[in-house]
């Protein structure tokens, strides 16, 4: 085993069982909504992406629970496959994948965000584990109704983090429309999570620019473009300047991009200045102080050195990297498989300690045999 | 070694059973009277491969002209679905990923097993 | 001579050099419409017709501007005009100063007219920008070539247009810029376009900044936007990298053998991340794509060209390099190119002293002649030839 320390999971998708789950955390008015007569039916999914994946589910097939529910929707399943395996003392959970906040009916998609993490409080993250812990779904579309939620439920001591899973109104993440809910995570205390791993149709944005694609093999290829730009866009429009105290993580996209993302707008920065004159740092360091991404799904070159070579050429990457399985997607990391690829002196910061300290999480003892954490 | 790991008809078509033969996971698959078998670890990320499904090869000479080779039937990874040669046991998209296949008979509707000189790339 | 911690000798490259894109201009619209049919002049209007004089703006305007202004201050000519629209001027600050042997004029503003609603005019403007490049530019200097520009909105036009200017030497390739039907431009309603540049054996050209302007339906970025011309300058790389993803995937190379594509305007770091990434999840999706017979990193090596400009500015000066060698054999790749005039362009000098002297002849002059044609070239790869970049082929 290349990497037998203490670990974060920084993306891991748990689920509802079926939609009836999830529907007793609604209003009575709004669960006689979803509900259609004989049997519950995908209502409060928003149409997504019509590319099919090629395995006919975009999970691993081994994930299925043997109670019936999908994948990621049974804590002994998971506690089987991920938790305990890998000496997991923190996993972050993030909907399957919480898309339902981008719901085309703005007040339907707020109601079912306020039921998600109702669900997630009382069904996961209710001390059954002390490993588990949750993400606030908020409505990207109505900015000041994701900012309510993530005051009504952000101080939750088991909720980590705010997660942006759609891009409501079309515009990049760093718009004045959308800082409402970056002051609500500052006033609570949390991170902001970009999840966005597809620009869903109900929005106005694309995944990715010069037109839609036509498979899912270009959509999921080109797909770290939209959080390239919310990245751009943090910066530009001063978020990081405006809340003081506001952490973001970059979820899902990779990482080797960073380096001509960051080269790119360090060289802008000259004239930047003239036309967004409240950024008063070069952009690589705001990302350095206040950045960190996922590594999954990590770059795989025929040869890790050709990875690593990317990465120095930036430099401090040890620090910005926070191990992520994505289980149980079908692109989900084999954690050993990434500890192989990375240097050996990187791996306690890559899997433990950065996200440790960005989530604000104790220092913790593995695992006892209920399931739980010793406090260290 | 040769084994005797069970009658024919207990190898549904299309589908994969894992049995343990001799400490390892072998996966084997029938379709009509040609039996594969794989082991069921995944050369990229040590993945269940044989968990995965089993298809016809999907070609195509031209764009948007897809057809099936059924005589090269593939297993696709459960996890990241990369598809492996039932025959050789080669990755279609990568060559130098391969799993070890393991020769088998059939002989008065039985399924024999030969492992210990396994077909390795 | 300064020393290259990256491992050879950094010099000002003082080889053959070729410009594989530089941008040239009418000094106003009037000069177009000389070359446009009688009817069209006098729709657009007889020059001082209209109230304030002027005549009907032809093509669009692109949406973000430098905040330093567009284009190099002394690029301005003398003599009036936009930058790049006077030959005297380019000649001496350009194709003089850079020592150039060669360089391909690829157009600059008007690169956006396939955008335009009317397509009817969008074809004139076509047209007439090509007769317009083979009169007052091929031929004027013997080490000018340009790219000829078509309506992409109207692929089949488009072929034919490129079929007539291909007996004109001096046009060395067909420029894309502005989408004009929305998809990505491997789609096969553009497959015309490259039917017929394959047939002439001329490369297309993919520029940056086609999706900027306000009638087109592609977006300049993913996710939206951008605000403010910093992120938008980076950000334009986006759109090429979906076209490049696209015109591999739906199989442009595999249908038309022989066809080269070069990109430009849009810098060079962003390839190690986007082809692994591309090849890795190739090989989950290949049942998706199967008449890719091979790694995307395969197509790119054997038949697609990197324009360097604008090279990023990593800071000192090996990271870059470090970043890219990464990738693998990248001096096979890249092409010299200036970007004259635009404000952020790349003198010759300067881009030798980012790069090692022992990709100089390549990145400087064989990569380029080679895929345009010119003696001196070094011929394309093959397909199936595995660089040490992308995976290994099937």
């Amino acid at each position: 085993m290349r990497y037998g320390g203490p670990c974060i999971d920084a993306d891991v998708h748990h689920d509802w069982a079926s939609e009836a789950e999830l529907h007793q955390y609604l209003s009575k008015e709004w669960r006689e909504y979803v509900r259609l007569p004989g049997k519950t039916t995908n209502r409060i999914r928003p149409a997504t992406m019509a590319y099919p994946h090629t395995g006919g589910t975009n999970k691993r097939i081994d994930t299925y629970p043997p109670n019936g529910g999908g994948p990621g929707s049974d804590y002994a399943t998971m506690k089987r496959q991920l938790l305990d395996p890998l000496d997991v003392r923190a996993a972050i959970l993030s909907y399957s994948i919480g898309h339902n906040a981008a719901l085309p009916n703005l007040y339907l998609a707020t109601a079912v965000c306020r039921a998600a993490n109702d669900w997630s409080i009382d069904r996961w993250l209710d001390g059954r584990d002390d490993r588990l812990y949750g993400a606030v779904l908020v409505p990207t579309q109505v900015p000041d109704e994701a900012a309510a939620e993530v005051r009504r439920v952000g101080r939750h001591p088991r909720m980590k983090e705010v997660i942006l899973i759609s891009n409501g109104l079309g515009k990049p993440f760093g718009h004045p429309a959308y800082h409402p809910i970056y002051e609500a995570a500052a006033d609570v205390g949390l991170p902001v999570a970009l999840h966005v791993a597809g620009e869903l149709s109900a929005t106005g944005a694309h995944i990715a620019g010069g037109g839609v694609p036509s498979t899912r093999l270009e959509n999921i290829t080109l797909a770290p473009q939209a959080e390239q730009h919310h990245l751009t866009s943090l910066i530009a429009h001063g978020v990081f300047e405006k809340y003081r105290d506001l952490k973001i993580l970059l979820v899902e996209n990779g990482v080797s991009w960073l380096p001509w993302l960051l080269w790119n707008l360090d060289d802008n920065y000259r004239y930047w200045r003239r036309e967004s004159p409240w950024v008063k740092r070069r952009p690589s360091e705001y990302v350095r102080e206040r950045v960190k991404l996922t590594t999954q799904p990590l770059e795989d070159p025929a040869r890790p050195e050709q990875l690593m070579e990317v990465l120095e050429s930036f430099g401090g990457m040890e620090d910005l990297l926070c191990f992520a399985t994505d289980y149980p997607h079908w692109d989900a990391d084999d954690p050993q498989y990434i500890a192989r690829k990375l240097p050996e002196a990187w791996l306690p910061k890559v899997f433990y300690e950065n996200a440790r300290e960005f989530f604000g999480l104790p220092k913790t003892a593995p695992a006892q045999a209920g399931g739980g954490t010793a406090r260290g | 070694m040769i084994r005797d790991v069970g009658p024919l008809e207990e190898f549904p078509e299309w589908q994969m059973r894992i049995l343990s033969v001799g400490g390892r996971e072998i996966g084997i698959v029938r379709l009509g009277r040609q039996v594969y078998a794989l082991r069921n670890v995944c050369p990229h990320q040590a993945g269940p491969l044989c968990r995965g499904l089993v298809f016809g090869k999907v070609v195509a000479a031209g764009a948007g002209r897809v057809e099936v080779d059924r005589e090269h039937p593939v297993v696709t990874c459960p996890w990241h679905g990369w598809e492996f040669d039932l025959m050789s046991g080669r990755c279609l998209t990568d060559r130098s990923k391969r799993v070890a296949v393991y020769p088998t008979e059939v002989r008065e509707n039985r399924v024999f097993l030969r492992t210990g000189e396994s077909s390795r790339g | 001579m300064p020393e290259d911690p990256a491992g050879g000798a950094r010099t000002s490259y003082g080889g053959p050099t070729i410009d594989a894109c530089a941008h040239h201009h009418w000094t106003n619209q009037l000069e177009l419409m000389e070359y446009m049919p009688e009817g069209w002049r006098e729709f657009l209007g007889r020059p001082g017709a209209f109230p304030g004089g002027g005549v009907m703006a032809a093509v669009p305007v692109h949406k973000y501007q430098h905040p330093e202004g567009d284009k190099l201050t002394e690029a301005w000519p003398e003599a009036g005009g936009p930058p790049g629209s006077d030959l005297d001027t380019l000649r001496h600050q350009l194709l003089d100063r850079n020592r150039l042997e060669r360089v391909v004029l690829a157009h600059d503003a008007a690169i956006v007219a396939p955008t335009m609603p009317n397509h009817y005019l969008a074809l004139e403007v076509a047209k007439a920008a090509n007769t317009w490049s083979a009169e007052r530019w091929i031929g004027r200097d013997e080490r000018i070539a340009c790219l000829a520009m078509v309506p992409n909105q109207l692929p089949d036009e488009a072929a034919k247009e490129i079929r007539r200017i291909a007996a004109t030497p001096g046009f060395v390739g067909v420029v894309m810029g502005g989408n004009g039907l929305g998809k990505p431009f491997g789609h096969p309603v553009y497959h015309p376009i490259y039917e017929a540049a394959a047939e002439c054996d001329l490369p297309v050209v993919l520029h940056a900044g086609g999706d900027a302007t306000p009638d087109v339906i592609t977006h300049t970025a993913g996710g939206g936007l951008p605000a403010t011309y910093a992120e938008y300058e980076v950000l334009k790389a986006q759109p090429v990298m979906t076209h490049l993803v696209n015109m591999i995937v739906q199989g442009v190379f595999e249908k038309y053998r022989g066809f080269r594509l070069m990109v430009a305007g849009v810098g060079i770091a962003w390839l190690p991340s986007l082809f692994w990434r591309f090849d890795t999840n190739y090989k989950t999706f290949r049942r998706e794509v199967p008449w890719l017979n091979r790694s995307p990193s395969e197509v790119l090596w054997s038949s697609i060209r990197i324009g360097t400009w604008p090279l990023e500015q990593a800071p000192g000066r090996e990271a870059l390099v470090r970043h890219m060698r990464a990738f693998g054999p990248v001096e096979d790749l890249l092409c010299y190119a200036s970007g004259y005039p635009d404000r952020e362009m790349d003198p010759a000098a300067a881009a030798s002293e980012r790069l090692p002297a022992e990709w100089h002849a390549k990145v400087f002059h064989t990569n380029a002649a080679g895929f345009y044609r010119w003696p001196g070239g070094s011929p394309p790869r093959g397909p199936g030839t595995a660089a040490g970049g992308g995976t290994s082929p099937p």
